[in-house]
């Protein structure tokens, strides 16, 4: 079926065309994906069954349930939707292309606005109805309600991240806006990931009823569970749900569809420089070697909060292996520091990669009389200088109670780290530092050989801390 | 640069060689003197860029010997480089550095005095309408600041030989002229100046002495009333720089580009 020219289906499918190939899903990743719902539809077997076997919970326990998963559902939909509206509206720059054509304005913003809540619902979708599917096949037909609440949430999602952009924007500026909200997605990111560990930190029965205290002793008429009761009421009330969502998105689209454009045309004009008029100072300059260049690559990296949340984030994934390691130890040692060297040596390794690989100007570099040996030296040390606080730090905190493990860790993330920042001193994986993200992509084999390296340190101090306690 | 023969001169190329998948300087002879202004002309893919990275020590070439002021670029380059400034097409500044910030890491690398360095990037900056966005990060700025900033930066450290590649592309005629007046001002104080145009007016007007560069190797060389005599063609560059380039183009069709 050919769709019409400059119909609403015809630039929902631009949308969705933009996305899908900003995302590279190609045939490859497509069977991929198709391979990782065929898993997820495997894995969701035994979780069914275990579900069938368990006793039923009560109202209001499945009420908490509910509602904690929705606002982690909901949460992580912000996270993600919060960046993706400030690129889509404010950073694409396909807008004022856009709007200089004979489309209704108010249509476009429409468009986009559902296409971001499509590209969450996907997201989200991915991962929730593969269980959905298994479990209604099991019997517990309440999660057909799946395919009505993902969408709902989507739209909601959406329409808050689309609030928060433009509340932003007016507040801060596009340039600012940009920013924060990477930061703020990843707060929130870093938020759900916590959230994720309820059920670690509720494993000991102290910390359960410290934690659950406060929620039994809410009523379940409170409007926190409203969202629960409407998802655990009947279908109807799901289908409210769903058209109350739908409803928020149509009228955010129709009271601020028009501020939206207004600001969405002002971005085009904000990135540029204007003049200071601040006091006419003079220059300090200080042009000691080693000083401007670790100090240039401290700035860089400093100034790019796009890059630090990334760096955040990666150590906000190892949380969930943290509170693990905390459950476990039951020898007296503090075992779970011995995460510090998984997250110091995986920063050390990434801020390493930041300064020697992704360099800027290479040419300036390379022109300037300078050695290579210098540069290489400046750039190590400004890839782990910003670390060595958080390298002492087991050392300060374990030296009453366990001074030795506190040096044998402090030791063995030093060695970590130096070691992962010489391995891109040696062997650099040249790159820009907007790909952080996918440095590893088409080198697989680097990112397992860094994981070993961290490994083998964080083993050599077990064995160290191991054998002081033996002999 | 006419009294200077006792002197070694600012640049001097042999037969310099290289080749990527296929060869892209064919055999390079190059002399300039100091104080000269000297451009190099030549079509798109002819090797001008190659020949210059060689001489700013960004690519080894894979035969022949660069001087720069009688210092070896191969053998000694930290002391060639110290002696040289690189303006790529492309200037690659530091988005999240301030252009006073930028011009203090170049004085860093260059290892100027803190003080000097400090007074010669003040008059730069402000020689270049640059000084009231002395605080700017660099991301806001339009190709024509980014152009001046590089170009700041390369002056700063106040080289013998400057090097430019196509320095006044994608320019509106304000900074364009402001990038041209500067360069004359310091070929007068001294400086050798070395760049690739497109733009053959520029060229005409600038430079003292142009060479014309093709399928990697030095067609034409000397000042325009030469090249005119040379040519034999009409009045303009253009007609002679045509002329220069397409009689190779129709003699020589097989051999590479």
């Amino acid at each position: 079926m050919k769709i019409q020219s400059g119909s609403l289906w015809w630039l929902m499918h631009h949308e969705l065309r933009l996305y899908f190939r900003s995302a590279k899903v190609k045939a490859t990743h497509l069977i991929s994906i198709i391979i990782a719902l065929v898993l997820l539809h495997v894995v969701a077997v035994p979780i069914a069954y275990l579900l069938k076997k368990m006793p039923v919970i009560t109202p209001t326990s499945l009420l908490v349930i509910l509602t904690v998963a929705l606002a982690a559902l909901l949460f992580l939909m912000i996270s993600r939707g919060l960046v993706t509206v400030v690129d889509a509206v404010y950073t694409r720059g396909d807008m004022d292309l856009l709007l200089s054509s004979p489309l209704a304005p108010r249509s476009i913003i429409g468009v986009r606005a559902a296409a971001i809540a499509i590209t969450l619902c996907f997201e989200a979708a991915f991962l929730i109805w593969p269980f959905a599917n298994v479990f209604v096949l099991f019997g517990f037909f309440g999660w057909l309600k799946a395919y009505f609440v993902v969408p709902a949430m989507s739209m909601l999602a959406c329409t808050i991240s689309m609030v928060i952009g433009l509340g932003l924007f007016r507040i801060l500026g596009a340039r600012r806006t940009r920013v924060v909200a990477q930061i703020l997605a990843a707060i929130i990111g870093m938020c759900f990931m916590l959230l994720g560990q309820l059920p670690n930190l509720l494993n000991s029965g102290a910390n359960k009823s410290k934690l659950l205290s406060p929620i039994s002793s809410w009523s379940t008429e409170s409007v926190l569970f409203m969202p629960a009761h409407w998802v655990n009421a009947g279908l109807l009330s799901t289908l409210l749900l769903t058209l109350t969502c739908v409803a928020f998105f149509s009228l955010m689209i129709y009271l601020l569809g028009e501020r939206f454009i207004q600001a969405s045309s002002e971005s085009a004009s904000l990135g540029v420089a204007k003049p200071t008029h601040k006091s006419t100072k003079t220059f300090h300059f200080n042009t000691e070697l080693n000083h401007i260049l670790i100090k240039k690559e401290l700035r860089l990296i400093g100034r790019d909060p796009a890059l630090l949340t990334q760096l955040l984030m990666q150590s906000v994934y190892m949380l969930p292996m943290l509170f693990i390691v905390w459950q476990q130890h039951g020898d007296g040692l503090p075992w779970h520091w011995l995460l510090i060297i998984f997250m110091l040596g995986q920063t050390a390794s990434a801020l390493a990669w930041i300064t020697v690989a992704a360099e800027d100007s290479p040419d300036l570099l390379m022109t300037a009389p300078v050695s290579k040996a210098i540069l290489v030296r400046a750039k190590t040390a400004a890839a782990l200088l910003p670390l060595a606080p958080f390298v002492i730090l087991p050392c300060l905190s374990l030296c009453r109670s366990y001074p030795l493990f506190g040096l044998l860790i402090t030791l063995c993330a030093s060695g970590c780290c130096i070691h992962l920042a010489l391995r891109h001193t040696h062997n650099p994986i040249a790159g820009k530092r907007g790909d952080f993200k996918t440095r590893y992509k088409n080198n697989v084999g680097q990112s397992l050989i860094e994981l070993a390296i961290i490994i083998f340190w964080a083993s050599v101090c077990a064995l160290l801390t191991w054998l002081s306690t033996k002999y | 640069m006419q009294n200077s023969h006792a002197m070694p001169p600012a640049l001097l190329v042999r037969n310099l060689r290289k080749s990527f998948t296929r060869p892209a300087v064919t055999g390079i002879d190059l002399t300039i003197q100091a104080g000269e202004f000297y451009g190099l002309l030549g079509p798109n893919g002819a090797g001008k860029t190659t020949t210059l990275r060689m001489i700013a020590g960004l690519l080894k070439p894979d035969q022949g010997s660069i001087d720069v002021f009688g210092v070896d670029v191969i053998k000694d380059p930290l002391a060639a480089k110290r002696l040289i400034a690189w303006v790529p097409d492309e200037p690659l500044l530091y988005d999240k550095l301030t252009v006073t910030e930028y011009l203090e890491f170049i004085a860093g690398l260059w290892q100027m005095d803190a003080c000097e360095a400090a007074k010669n990037a003040q008059a730069l900056l402000e020689r270049l309408d640059l000084w009231a966005y002395r605080d700017e990060r660099c991301e806001g700025f339009s190709r024509g600041m980014k152009q001046k900033a590089a170009l700041a930066g390369a002056l700063i450290h106040e080289p013998t030989l400057l090097i430019l590649d196509e320095p006044l592309t994608g320019l509106d005629a304000a900074i364009a002229r402001q990038v041209k007046d500067l360069l004359q001002e310091r070929a007068k104080a001294g400086c050798t100046i070395i760049l690739t145009t497109h733009i053959l007016d520029v060229a005409e007007r600038l430079v003292d002495r142009i060479g014309i560069i093709q399928s990697g190797r030095l067609i034409a060389e000397g000042t325009l009333a030469t090249l005119r005599q040379q040519a034999g063609a009409g009045t303009s560059l253009e007609d002679v720089f045509l002329n220069l380039v397409q009689a190779p183009i129709a003699k020589n069709s097989e051999e590479p580009v």
